[in-house]
Parts: C-alpha cells; sequence; structure tokens
C-alpha cells in the first residue's frame, strides 16, 4: 500500500482475441490463410484479421496486441522485428 | 541445512545464442566469454541444485491462468525451443521445489505452483550458456515481468527473503545456487525496440555493488517502463535474489550490444 506504481500496476487494456487468435496462430502457422481464419469461430475484427494476413507488426502493436505475442508472431514467421517495430541497430545506443 | 552458495544475475535473450556469430563483434565476444568465466566458477562451486528465478514469454502461461510468481514441481521439465535457444531436458529437483512452495506457504506467501512447466528461452538461455551439461537439477520461479499489473519490487524483494529463509530452514545438506534471469534495459516490440540505456543500466549495477536493495525496491514501476523499457521489468527477478543474499554485488560483465537490444549484464548479486 502506498506504492506509486502507475498504469503498469493496473490491469490494462487488452485486445483478448486478438492475443488469443496471434498465440492459436504462432502454434499453427497453418491458420494464417483467408479461408482458414473465417471458419475458425474467431471474433476478431475485419481490420485486425487483414493486418494478420499482411503480417503488418506495427498495424497488430497499434490494436494493443501484447508485445511478446508479436515477437512470437514474429518469429513463426521468420520476420525480423527490430526494423518494423522499432530502431535499426545502427540507430539504436542511447 | 542447506546453504545459499552463490547467487547471480545474468541478462537471458535468446539473441546471444540466436544472433551471435563467434569473431564477427568484439563486444559479443566479451558477452560470451564472461558467461564462459561465469560457467567455469559456478562449476567450481559445485552446487547441488540452482533456483532460477525468471520470466517467461507468454509461452507456459497465458491468459485463462496467470500466475505471478510460480514454483515448478516434478521432476523433469523440457524447454521450449523458442527463440532459436534449443530444447533440452532439464531435471527439476522436485524435492526442493515442494518445499520452497510448502515453506513460502506457510509463511503467507501465496505461490502459485506448476508440475513439470516447460520452460522458454529466459530459462534455457542462462542454462545453455552456464551448464549445458544439464546436469544440475533446477528448482524454477516464474516471476511476472510482461504482464499488467505487474508487482512492486518491495515484493519481488520479500520473495527472496522468503527464499533465503526457506532454504536455510531445509534441514538436509544441500549446496543452492541461486540464479536470475533477465533485464537489463531492452524494449520488446514498441518504438523503442533497439534502445538501450547504458546509464539506466550502470546506475543499476551500481546499485548492485553497493548492496543497496533499498533503492531498487523504491523503484516505481512504471519509471522501470520509461528508463529501462517494458523488458527491464525483469530487473525484478534480480532484486529477488540478490535478496536473498547481503551484502555488496560485483559486475562481472557489461555491455550494450545494439543487435541483440539489451543491456546486457552479469553479476554476482552478494557476497558469498
Amino acid at each position: 500500500m502506498g506504492d506509486r506504481h502507475g498504469d503498469r500496476a493496473a490491469f490494462r487494456t487488452m485486445n483478448l482475441e486478438l492475443d488469443r487468435l496471434i498465440r492459436r496462430i504462432v502454434r499453427e502457422p497453418t491458420l494464417l490463410d483467408e479461408v482458414t481464419l473465417a471458419t475458425i469461430g474467431t471474433r476478431v475484427s475485419e481490420p485486425e484479421i487483414r493486418m494478420l494476413l499482411d503480417k503488418d507488426l506495427a498495424g497488430l502493436r497499434g490494436r494493443d496486441a501484447h508485445p511478446l505475442l508479436l515477437m512470437q508472431f514474429a518469429g513463426a514467421f521468420r520476420i525480423e522485428p527490430m526494423p518494423v517495430l522499432g530502431r535499426q541497430p545502427d540507430q539504436s545506443q542511447s | 541445512m542447506a546453504q545459499i552458495v552463490a547467487g547471480y544475475g545474468v541478462s537471458h535473450t535468446a539473441m546471444t545464442i540466436r544472433k551471435y556469430a563467434p569473431g564477427a563483434d568484439a563486444a559479443q565476444d566479451r558477452v560470451h566469454a564472461a558467461f564462459a568465466r561465469l560457467r567455469a566458477e559456478i562449476a567450481a562451486l559445485e552446487p547441488d541444485l540452482i533456483v532460477m528465478v525468471s520470466s517467461e514469454h507468454l509461452n507456459s502461461f497465458f491468459y485463462e491462468s496467470f500466475p505471478q510468481i510460480c514454483i515448478g514441481l516434478g521432476t523433469q521439465s523440457t524447454g521450449w525451443g523458442d527463440a532459436g535457444v534449443a530444447s533440452r531436458d532439464v531435471s527439476i529437483a522436485g524435492d526442493f521445489a515442494a518445499h520452497l512452495l510448502g515453506f513460502g506457504v506457510a509463511a503467507g506467501f501465496d505461490l502459485s505452483w506448476s508440475v513439470e512447466p516447460k520452460l522458454d528461452h529466459g530459462f534455457m538461455c542462462p542454462l545453455t550458456l552456464l551448464r549445458p551439461e544439464m546436469d544440475i537439477p533446477l528448482v524454477p520461479i516464474f516471476q511476472n515481468a510482461s504482464t499488467a499489473p505487474l508487482p512492486p519490487f518491495r515484493r519481488c524483494a520479500e520473495l527472496g527473503r522468503m527464499l533465503r529463509a526457506a532454504i536455510t530452514a531445509r534441514p538436509t545438506e544441500e549446496r543452492v545456487l541461486l540464479l536470475a534471469g533477465g533485464g537489463l534495459s531492452h524494449w520488446v516490440a514498441t518504438p523503442e525496440m533497439g534502445d538501450i540505456n547504458a546509464d539506466f543500466d550502470r546506475w543499476f549495477l551500481g546499485r548492485v555493488e553497493a548492496g543497496d536493495i533499498d533503492a531498487l525496491t523504491a523503484l516505481e514501476v512504471d519509471r522501470i517502463d520509461r528508463e529501462a523499457g517494458n523488458g527491464g521489468q525483469e530487473i525484478r527477478n534480480w532484486i529477488t535474489v540478490m535478496a536473498a543474499g547481503s551484502g555488496p554485488g560485483t559486475t562481472l560483465s557489461y555491455e550494450a550490444i545494439p543487435e541483440w537490444a539489451t543491456g546486457m549484464a552479469i553479476a554476482r548479486l552478494f557476497e558469498r
């Protein structure tokens, strides 16, 4: 009690459906198919489905996908995350 | 009684293994040389088991069941083989783990437990570098460092003190090595990914060297997000192990490695 910890000490707003779907796809990458996604009963929105199909990591981040799931998704599809999500190594020293 | 023979903290990014080409970068070579020195130091200590406090990355647990602190029980675990770190089998020191769990709960620490949880790179990367034989039984302790709400750092220190009490209360003679995994500064899947705050990292290591755990438990969780990144929250594992000992620590290696997007540190967290 009495600690000042801010937002990270509170339950954050999550995109639970998107996170669940990313987790499924990471474990079974063949799910990432337009027809398949239409049949598995997800409640993820159409724009988010498009981002998944396009492997749009920055877009998914903008939809509050969990950072660790974004990293797993990148790994599953052999996407180097730093160029699309962060800084290039030569810009990275602070 | 059981005794704590040493406590260390090491970074655990899988890129240490996945993105390492020997001879290609002097700083990366120094990190691996430091891991090799620590590997020899640990071997000389002849521990009977390793109690490792680390954080997993939504591989072993997910939203249907998400522990803040979880002790792994059973007899054997295996690695996920995630992020470029090979899967290996690891013996679990199940009897010792059960002792820590029972002691902790009796002491009012509401610990979760999991039988033979799989281990991701948060555990497997340091173990691969420090004990590739995988022949020292492990007690894995998972501490949430990724998903809000995150516990305050004072609670992480309380966990460490409880572990010390539990270990010294153990009537048998095990030699126990404590190992923390994670940190230091790094940003995971955020626009700052690739940044390293070496100033923060050196400040943190300065507190380790001073044995100044009060300065660390006074940290605000949100400050770590700002100054050390969302991945920097893994310093809580270091704080736990630090609190299980006493006295000043020693920085064994620090390198900011942009290609691994991480402030890479290795330290003794207290005097033996």
